[in-house]
Parts: structure tokens; C-alpha cells; sequence
């Protein structure tokens, strides 16, 4: 236990330090040039670019193309947390784990969730759904893309979890199949990155026919890319819950 | 700078703040979840809709699932 | 003060990243310190929007050609819509840190773990 004096003291060194650090932040931040992007050679630039990939929304133009290789690295972060979190969560010696969940140990019952909230979450999964394909599929075209659209998906199972049916969420939701998804993602985005250095001379070139601006079928890649960026997201996001919600967190006391 | 955007921004502030000097575990996942909502009607007004979007799903769906999963575990074991 | 205003949203930025690091300082529970650093990471989204972002500028989606609108930034977006899905991850991670310390020490508050004493 810290002696209140000493935390006292940290805070007072915290107090100092911050209010330093704070100046210079909004020193710095008046600073900023106020045309450097929004209304500059530069912005035009970027909206041609986009009009060229045939992209009508032009964030997935530089998240899937223009930028892809930092999407990239984005779905090898997300891979890494999932990845990280089987290790750090793995058991070591002298750690009483329960083996099994707390709520899922026999003699424990839990208050049944209420008709309302059961109806309502279970009723809005269809949707929820099908608005995370809309999402996914339409990224090119506008408000949407992979990232949101694997978010949203973990959403819909998690509307079954809300439900009440944690045993038909990781029914649906088995941990092989979620490898396998995570391997199609990675895996996917890489291929295609590959074939795109073969075909047009550059690591995720934009090599699939552009289409007509406004019709799903069009600027190549990114389309693809997003589905399986939505793949890649929804799987590291699902093991990354699931391994929460497995962890029985409470220690066998030592009796 | 449209108002709406001032307000909010502001709203944004204070609620940050008070989440951050909130004590209790269930009123601390209950601000936090306002908090993030708040942030994604900020980020809609700043003109980014696609980061108001994932900050919809994220803070709206992920981060209270987990944080409930960690409150329901906690509780628990303190009660 | 129309500079002010014209910034407000990198100020708010830097204000949750301060008030963020204030309440990792200060905490007294580990869930807690994992909502601060998150409040302290959100601080960063806010930034960034700021950064591509002026009076008039509308949301950069387009509809087949600009047609003299002015465009939000949307590199910064991309940016920031990547950052919120990585933070639900570093979240996820914190969180399951929390566990661990809860496993090990049996303990949530981080004066009364010590190798987490400062």
C-alpha cells in the first residue's frame, strides 16, 4: 500500500508534467497551417485518384488501394492481438484456473433473460446481418468497408450472446472455422498482393478491371480486398471475445 | 464551425472527463458506452462517416461486451 | 477566436489525452486504467479528424465527379477508421492483462499489486 503522502506527491509531479506537455501540445496544434490539406492541390489530387479507381468512396480508394499495404499491416495487428491473447491468457504453473466458466458450472443458475430483451436481440440478427454484407460489399460505393463491415458482424453474434444463447453463439461459431476464416483473410490479401506485384509490377496493384464508377462490380480490387479485410476482422475479433468470455476469471480459493 | 459541432466537441470533452474521474465499475461502463456514442456523433459531424461508422460497431457493440463479460466476472467474485 | 474554434476538435483531442493520462496516474482500479488509456487513445481519432478537417469541407464520398465541393482529408480518415478497429483490439488485450493480474495476485487495484507499485 502507497503511503497517501507519496501518492500525493505523484500527482503533483503528474500536475507539473502535464500541464508542461498540454502547453506545448496546443502551442503546437495553433501552428498547424490552416490550408495545408482540406482545399489544396493535394486534396484534388487525391479525389482524382479516387474518380481514376473508379471508387466513389474515397477513404476505401486509400484504405484498399492507394494505402492497402497499411490495411495490411492493420489485419497482421488484429491477427497479432488475437494471436497474443491465446499467450497471455494460457495457464502457467501455480495459477488456480477453474477449468470451466463460472456460469457454465453445474448448480449455477442464472436469472433467464427477460422475453423483451430476448425477442428484440434475436429478432434484429437477420438484419444486423445482412447490413453488415450491405456494408462490406458496397465499401466502394459509400459509408462502408471490410473494417466496419467484420465489426458489424461480430455485432450480429453478439445480439445472440445478448439474447441469452451463449451456447448458440459458439455453436455458430466453431473455433476451427474461425481459423480457417482468419487464414482465408490474411492469406487472401496477401495472394491477391502477390498477383498484383506479377501482373502489374507493384505489391497490391489495382490489377481487376475498373467497371463502370457506381456499379458493385467495379474498381478492381478493392472490392475484394474489403470482403476479405471483413473476413480477417470478424474472425481475430470473435476469438479475441470468445476468449473473454471463456475466462473463468474468479480463483478457486484455497480452502 | 457549425454549432452543433461546437456542442458536441464540448459534450465529448466533459463526458471524457467524467469518465475518467468515475469510480464505480457499473457507472463507469455506463458513461464509457455514452462516451463513445457521444464520439461517433462527433466524428459524424466532422464529416467522417466511415469513422463514425466503426466507432458505432466498435463502442457500441465490442468494447461494452467485453468490458460486461470482465464487470459480470468481477461482481461476481467480490460479491 | 475563430482559430480557436477552427481547431477545437485537435484541442478536445489533446484534452482527452491529458484528462486520459491523468486517470492512469491516479487509478485505483485496473479495469479503470484500461478505460482511461482508451480515452487517452480516442484523444488521437480526434486529432487526426481535426488534422483534415475545415469550415465547409464535406464528407469525401463522391458522387462521379467532385463538382466544386471541397473534400474532408481522407487519408486521415482511412487513418482513424483503421485506429478505432485497432483499438477495440488493444482493449482486448489490456483486458486480458487485467485477467492475468487477477489470476496471479488476486488483486484488481494496481497499489495493492506490487510489482505494479510505483
Amino acid at each position: 500500500m502507497t503511503p497517501p503522502g507519496m501518492a500525493a506527491t505523484r500527482t503533483g509531479i503528474f500536475l507539473v508534467a502535464a500541464s508542461v506537455l498540454g502547453v506545448a501540445l496546443v502551442h503546437g496544434v495553433l501552428g498547424l497551417p490552416t490550408d495545408a490539406t482540406a482545399d489544396g492541390p493535394y486534396a484534388r489530387t487525391l479525389a482524382e485518384l479516387a474518380i481514376g479507381q473508379r471508387s466513389l468512396n474515397t477513404v476505401s480508394g486509400v484504405l484498399f488501394d492507394l494505402r492497402s499495404l497499411d490495411t495490411l499491416g492493420e489485419a497482421l495487428a488484429l491477427f497479432a492481438a488475437a494471436a497474443g491473447l491465446q499467450v497471455v491468457l494460457s495457464e502457467h504453473e501455480g495459477e488456480g484456473r477453474v477449468p470451466t466458466p463460472r456460469y457454465a458450472r453445474p448448480g449455477r443458475t442464472a436469472p433467464p433473460t427477460s422475453d423483451a430483451v430476448r425477442t428484440i436481440a434475436l429478432a434484429f440478427v437477420p438484419f444486423v446481418t445482412a447490413l453488415a454484407l450491405v456494408v462490406t460489399l458496397r465499401g466502394h460505393l459509400g459509408v462502408g468497408g471490410g473494417l466496419q463491415g467484420g465489426a458489424l458482424g461480430l455485432a450480429a453474434l453478439a445480439l445472440v450472446f445478448l439474447g441469452g444463447r451463449y451456447q448458440a453463439q459458439r455453436r455458430l461459431t466453431p473455433m476451427a472455422a474461425l481459423d480457417a476464416e482468419e487464414t482465408v483473410g490474411i492469406g487472401g490479401y496477401v495472394a491477391l498482393g502477390l498477383a498484383g506485384l506479377a501482373v502489374g509490377g507493384s505489391l497490391l496493384a489495382n490489377v481487376l478491371p475498373l467497371g463502370t464508377p457506381g456499379q458493385l462490380l467495379s474498381a478492381g480490387t478493392i472490392g475484394v480486398l474489403s470482403l476479405l479485410i471483413a473476413l480477417e476482422a470478424r474472425a481475430a475479433l470473435l476469438l479475441i471475445v470468445i476468449e473473454a468470455q471463456e475466462e473463468p476469471f474468479e480463483r478457486e480459493l484455497p480452502s | 464551425m457549425m454549432a452543433a459541432q461546437v456542442i458536441v466537441l464540448v459534450l465529448i470533452g466533459t463526458v471524457g472527463t467524467l469518465t475518467v474521474l468515475t469510480r464505480g465499475l457499473v457507472n463507469l461502463w455506463l458513461v464509457f458506452s455514452l462516451y463513445g456514442m457521444l464520439l461517433a456523433l462527433g466524428f459524424l459531424l466532422l464529416e467522417a462517416p466511415d469513422a463514425a461508422l466503426a466507432q458505432v460497431v466498435v463502442s457500441g457493440i465490442v468494447v461494452p461486451l467485453l468490458l460486461g463479460v470482465v464487470l459480470a466476472e468481477v461482481h461476481g467474485s467480490e460479491r | 477566436m475563430s482559430r480557436v474554434v477552427e481547431v477545437l476538435p485537435m484541442l478536445v483531442g489533446l484534452w482527452l489525452l491529458l484528462v486520459g493520462m491523468y486517470g492512469a496516474a491516479t487509478t485505483r482500479h485496473l479495469v479503470h486504467l484500461v478505460v482511461c488509456v482508451s480515452i487517452l487513445h480516442s484523444g488521437a481519432w480526434l486529432l487526426l479528424l481535426g488534422v483534415g478537417h475545415r469550415p465547409g469541407v464535406t464528407a469525401p464520398t463522391l458522387d462521379e465527379d467532385v463538382g466544386g465541393r471541397v473534400l474532408a482529408d481522407p487519408v486521415v480518415q482511412a487513418l482513424a477508421v483503421t485506429d478505432v478497429v485497432v483499438g477495440a483490439a488493444v482493449t482486448a488485450l489490456l483486458i486480458a492483462l487485467t485477467f492475468r493480474v487477477k489470476r496471479r495476485f488476486g488483486e484488481l487495484d494496481p497499489r495493492e499489486v506490487h510489482v505494479l507499485r510505483g
